[in-house]
């Protein structure tokens, strides 16, 4: 519905200048008017994914919050601490000055691809891409990847009680380092110690499988 | 790399049923089979974690006094871990603010106070 509707406004744009055109030469009517759609439909296109990129949060509020919860189940990386009012500030400062921690979603390629693709058909070519790319990047999905890094403390703590004491309490440390070092500025560092919080509780975690694996050598050897 | 959910799920509701199982069938106090802290047996001195297998034996037969006296702070930090798994699991503004409470700095100091403070006293008093 919305694409029929902003499809009329945009038709008298270009037929301005065909307008002075029909005044020159009356027979290039014709020609003009074929070579002025695809122009138009060009920019209806590129009109209609900018606005569904902005009406995806406004949209995604009833259904697509599933989607997005379970995208961050997937990824493991859900960082509901940036707020909404957060997000729309830090995503071009972020994007241009430090380098990004991951590959962002690519959000414009795949609405580029569609207009020259359907020219004939109008309303099918901007509504294909937009179920595509709608539930891939959600405002869920994309705050992770350019807001503050996970600071795994509870798996610190539960390796810590579980698994190895000391490597379990390293990873506490880096862990309260996350925080301090992002509203300080040092995304990066932040990031670091998101990183280094990880890998301490994979360390753990993984000299704890060793211990339990050798206790049982132990234990017959020692019987 | 993407798991499925099914998939994921299925595999940690499994998981957590064999570790219940074990806990709730097997009494670490009594048997060889489960494995010890090393830790303590490197050391002689007591982990913050040390306790943990029995507490869980105990509190899995709903002995909660007895879970207690193994290791209290298993009995101190359950809520805090069913609390961080809930607001992990979506992103409606409750759990956003328990996740950013439950993450924020005071918080991890504390917790780092708590074990450090724990471990003394188990193993001076």
């Amino acid at each position: 519905m919305d694409l029929e509707k902003k499809e009329k406004p945009e038709v008298p744009e270009p037929q301005e200048p065909q307008a002075e055109k029909e005044i020159i030469i009356e027979e290039e009517n014709i020609d003009v008017v074929v070579e002025s759609e695809p122009r138009s439909e060009t920019v209806i296109d590129l009109t209609e994914d900018s606005a569904h990129t902005g009406q995806t949060p406004a949209n995604s509020a009833g259904k697509r919050d599933i989607d997005g919860e379970w995208a961050k189940a997937l990824q493991m990386n859900y960082d509901p601490d940036v707020a909404a009012p957060l997000s729309p500030p830090p995503v071009p400062g972020k994007t241009a000055t430090p380098p990004p921690y991951r590959p962002q979603p690519q959000f414009n390629p795949a609405p580029q691809p569609a207009p020259p693709a359907d020219s004939n058909l109008q309303p099918a070519s901007p509504a294909d891409p937009a179920p595509q790319t709608a539930p891939l990047t959600p405002a869920g999905v994309r705050q992770p990847q350019e807001g503050k890094p996970k600071t795994y403390l509870g798996w610190a703590i539960a390796v810590l009680l579980c698994c190895a004491f000391i490597p379990g309490l390293v990873a506490i440390l880096y862990a309260g380092k996350v925080n301090p070092r992002y509203y300080a500025g040092d995304i990066n560092g932040a990031q670091r110690a998101s990183e280094l919080a990880q890998y301490w509780i994979i360390a753990a975690i993984v000299l704890g499988v060793i211990k339990a694996a050798l206790y049982y050598p132990l234990m017959i050897a020692f019987m | 790399m993407r798991i499925p959910p099914v998939l994921k799920y299925t595999l940690i509701i499994m998981t957590a049923i064999i570790f219940i199982a074990v806990y709730f069938l097997i009494d670490p106090s009594t048997s060889r089979f489960m494995p010890k802290c090393y830790f303590r047996l490197l050391t002689g001195w007591e982990c913050p974690g040390c306790g943990t297998q029995r507490a869980l034996h105990a509190l899995l037969h709903g002995n909660l006094r007895q879970a207690w006296s193994h290791n209290p702070l298993l009995l101190i930090l359950l809520p805090y871990f069913g609390l961080a798994a809930w607001s992990n699991l979506g992103s409606s503004p409750l759990r956003r603010r328990i996740h950013a409470y439950l993450n924020s700095t005071p918080f991890i100091l504390l917790l780092i106070l708590l074990l450090l403070a724990w471990t003394l006293i188990r193993n001076l008093a």
